[in-house]
């Protein structure tokens, strides 16, 4: 079948797709046939499997021979030739926090005394056009990012999926965030020395204040740096709740960080890290996870002198657990698996890209049991694409959440068929 | 009260005319050096770049894009003395060729990015560093960005291991008229003028919509505050630029009268307006930032109205919108693939952008702005191709290859030398390891005037001084 020949089929296809209904629960199960299937986990790909789908779950995935029969009332959707993952999960955006960068942004706070407590998934539109943006980009889950307070620490990140429903909201504050090193420091009178003695104090402050709420609500107690939103949001790092994600770039304050979770025994989760792979076996040992955009390879600054493309084969193979994010602080373009492509191409084995846009992110952020992979149980959360998901030209032809198929127009779908014949003509 | 004799002798009058007149003949001799017979020195800044002898080449086995249209397969190509000399078929080997054996791998031109900032917006980034906008008045045309580059920024060798040969750098986009640009071999020099491609020609960057309304306006409480500020101040300028050459082009007139009997006096300089100028006279080259439709069509009138072409758009986030009228103006796009939202001009992005261009036979480029993006050129043309492609455009790689190859090569004026792989042209070009439009491929080998600037067999691409004792290992094979 010629490329222009399969593209009509799967068209086809995903229009019938888009005029099945997408209320839950209208079919008894959804049959994906013929696919192959890389379930996330690492290990090989099932060759022109079966995806049963049973209200919001999968049910389970069958090896070719042995696909059960459709029922009545079953949806059946032939996928032959496509390739199905597991939804994608980004682990840093900010869709549904901007209308357009740097006219509305709800995700930076200047000139306000809040801290850690800014929890701005609060703030979440799941109607905003970027949102589906992502989601056409097989993005099925993300977490929304805090990008800068006047203080030291970001703010707290939300979990959302990207359904585009009222209640996508999914976790109103998943983790506190923090940044040390020289971007931190201009919170800090300009040293990088003092965003580390105050992220300690910090968390030093909140482990007082918890044991000593109603001496503070009586105001019995002494004062604190942070005030009290900010001091639950520390809470819940020390009591282990949540992690402490912490944007690093250099070596050494990675190990400042490694050395202080050691002496104070929280979760923490680094991110940018772009030094990380000097210090690998350090941070592999005190098993902490890295969220990485390994195309961040110039030396920007002096925290990123040894930026390099190839930082993520050399943490996969230190045994660090591995997260792809393109990081993403304002609304732009490319993709999560464009991001992963080319870690490939540097050496990262494609099961382990795959794995680190899909299940570790659901690992780290606690998801694990409900997403990540495709398993009997997990939500269905999943991607159905024409050719290698990680290649540029490939293309996703559907997206589910929670056993729903998505609807994948967006803006620019609608300006692309206004403008397709050259534009000229729609405005005869 | 005058005291020595010198003062008693002369009158006010005498007094001070014998200063004026130093300083008359000392400004005269300065203007001798740069101007010979009276016409002004147009290249005070030459290019010095040689480039070194190699032994020659033939590369065997490869799928050949030309950058002219055409995939030829298991082809070769022969280079010597820094030029093709054929492409496909060779005949006669040289004695002492250096034989490449590429079969299943492909050759294309050097890639060409249009539109750049490295060395003038180098890594590590800091205010010392940031030299690429004089963000000091809207109208700077009188600054030449190549006075800002600095040929050690580490992202030039990260941009050649991306199969860079050729690069623009421009200044920024805070002002109307940002200043001239340059454009550069992307090779290893301790001086810009080393690097400066030869003979080719100067481009002037312009900048509409938000940004210099934001910067001036915004920012500084000036004009322009507001996009028709922005053209009022365009059409200023170029009302100046006109009556300057108009000045100019007397006096080369009467330079030329063989019945002169006196030197007539040369206008005073003027740099900003000598460069508006040169492109009034068509020597300089337009490169409009515009993003928006409606924008692009004024600014089509600007040019019109003042008689001067505009040779490219960059960014065109809304060049498909406006297709027909870049078509019939010949007036190159050069955009990026998926990259929009992050200002409310660039709202209106698709990715399809670049293949709607080119449906619409307007000249499609594809550009980075970006010290990232400039190291994945082919990939970010290969996913406006592919969604091309699903609209059921005929987009073949070999036409594609074009968009960062040829295309490029025509907006800087120097599509004669470079940009595709013909006998005669400069042999800039690259090796890759698999189809350039696959985000697994990688530049193997990359020469340009048939030296062989990287090859990743052998190392990671020459570090700079910069990265020397602090980061020469980072470079990845």
């Amino acid at each position: 079948m010629s490329t222009k020949q399969f593209a009509a089929s799967m068209r086809l296809r995903l229009l019938l797709l888009v005029l099945l209904p997408v209320a839950e629960g209208a079919f008894a199960r959804t049959l994906i046939n013929g696919a192959d299937i890389h379930a996330g986990t690492g290990a090989a790909p099932v060759q022109g499997g079966q995806l049963v789908i049973e209200g919001a779950r999968i049910l389970a995935v069958h090896p070719r021979h042995e696909a059960v029969a459709a029922e009545p009332g079953d949806q059946v959707v032939d996928a032959s030739g496509a390739v199905i993952t597991p939804g994608l999960l980004e682990s840093v955006t900010v869709a549904g926090l901007v209308g357009v960068s740097r006219v509305d942004e709800d995700f930076r706070l200047e000139d306000y005394p809040l801290g850690p407590g800014f929890a701005v998934a609060r703030s979440f539109n799941p109607w905003s056009p970027h949102v589906a943006r992502l989601r056409a980009t097989g993005v099925t889950t993300a977490v929304l990012t805090p990008v800068s307070t006047d203080d030291l620490f970001r703010g707290q990140s939300g979990l959302v999926n990207l359904s585009g429903a009222a209640d996508s909201v999914e976790d109103m504050a998943n983790a506190v965030h923090v940044t040390v090193g020289e971007a931190g420091a201009d919170r800090a009178g300009g040293s990088r020395a003092v965003t580390l003695l105050r992220l300690h104090e910090a968390l030093l402050d909140a482990g007082e204040y918890r044991t000593r709420r109603n001496a503070y609500r009586d105001g019995r107690s002494r004062s604190f740096r942070h005030g009290r939103l900010d001091l639950e949001a520390l809470v819940r790092v020390v009591e282990g709740e949540v992690p402490l994600v912490a944007a690093a770039e250099r070596a050494a304050d990675i190990l400042a960080l490694l050395d202080m979770q050691e002496e104070l025994q929280f979760r923490l989760v680094l991110m940018g890290a772009s030094e990380a792979w000097k210090v690998a076996s350090r941070i592999a040992d005190a098993e902490v996870p890295i969220i990485v955009n390994s195309l961040h390879n110039t030396p920007a600054d002096f925290d990123r002198v040894a930026a390099r493309l190839d930082i993520a084969t050399l943490l996969h193979e230190a045994g660090v657990q591995l997260v792809l994010s393109q990081l993403n602080t304002e609304l732009g373009g490319r993709t999560l698996t464009q991001l992963a492509g080319n870690a490939v191409a540097y050496g990262l084995p494609w099961r382990q890209a795959l794995r680190a846009i899909t299940l570790t992110p659901a690992e780290i952020w606690g998801l694990d049991d409900e997403l990540g992979s495709l398993a009997p149980g997990k939500r269905a959360d999943l991607v159905l694409w024409r050719g290698d998901p990680l290649e540029v030209t490939s293309q996703v032809v559907g997206v589910m959440i929670a056993g729903n198929w998505q609807d994948l127009k967006t803006r620019q779908t609608a300006l692309l068929e206004r403008y397709a014949d050259g534009g000229a003509e729609s405005y005869r | 009260m005058p005291t020595t004799s010198f003062e008693r002798r002369r009158s006010p009058a005498v007094r001070l005319a014998l200063p004026l007149l130093l300083a008359w003949f000392g400004a005269q001799a300065a203007f001798a050096e740069t101007a010979q017979n009276g016409v002004l020195n147009k290249n005070p800044f030459p290019s010095t770049y040689q480039p070194p002898p190699h032994a020659p080449v033939l590369i065997e086995g490869a799928t050949i894009l030309t950058g002219e249209g055409e995939q030829l397969d298991n082809a070769s190509l022969l280079f010597r003395q820094g030029r093709i000399v054929a492409v496909g078929e060779v005949r006669g080997v040289p004695d002492g060729v250096r034989r490449i054996d590429a079969a299943g791998r492909y050759v294309t031109p050097g890639i060409i990015d249009v539109h750049s900032h490295l060395g003038n917006y180098p890594s590590p980034s800091y205010q010392a560093h940031s030299d690429g906008n004089e963000a000091t008045s809207p109208n700077t045309a009188e600054v030449w960005t190549e006075h800002s580059v600095w040929p050690q920024d580490p992202q030039f060798p990260l941009a050649l291991a991306g199969g860079v040969t050729s690069l623009q750098i421009l200044p920024g986009s805070a002002n109307l008229f940002g200043g001239r640009s340059v454009t550069l071999k992307n090779v290893p020099s301790r001086t810009v003028q080393g690097m400066k491609f030869p003979g080719a020609p100067y481009g002037l960057k312009m900048a509409c919509g938000e940004n210099p309304k934001r910067v001036y306006g915004g920012g500084k409480g000036q004009s322009p505050a507001t996009r028709m500020g922005n053209v009022a101040g365009y059409r200023r300028a170029w009302i100046e630029a006109a009556t300057y050459q108009e000045k100019w082009r007397e006096y080369y007139e009467q330079l030329d009268d063989p019945e002169l009997e006196e030197e007539p006096a040369a206008p005073a300089r003027d740099l900003e307006l000598e460069t508006l100028a040169g492109v009034l006279n068509g020597e300089i080259l337009v490169h409009n930032h515009c993003y928006r439709a409606d924008e692009m069509a004024v600014m089509v009138d600007v040019a019109r109205e003042f008689g001067y072409h505009i040779t490219a758009f960059h960014h065109a986030v809304e060049a498909y919108k406006v297709a027909d009228l870049l078509a019939r103006e010949g007036i190159c796009a050069a955009m990026w693939s998926d990259f929009w939202g992050f200002k409310l001009e660039s709202h209106d992005g698709l990715i399809e952008n670049a293949a709607l261009v080119e449906a619409a036979g307007a000249c499609a480029i594809i550009h980075s702005d970006s010290e990232h993006d400039i190291q994945r050129l082919n990939q970010e043309a290969a996913k406006t191709m592919a969604a091309g492609q699903r609209l059921g455009l005929d987009l073949p790689p070999a036409l594609v290859i074009r968009w960062i190859t040829l295309n490029p090569a025509q907006a800087l004026g120097i599509d004669g030398q470079t940009g595709s792989l013909v006998a005669g042209k400069m042999a800039d070009l690259v090796i890759w390891s698999g189809n350039p439009f696959s985000v697994y491929s990688r530049a193997d080998q990359v020469f340009i005037d048939g030296v062989e600037r990287f090859n990743r067999q052998a190392g990671p691409p020459r570090p700079t001084d910069y990265e020397l004792g602090l980061r020469e290992k980072m470079h990845v094979n």
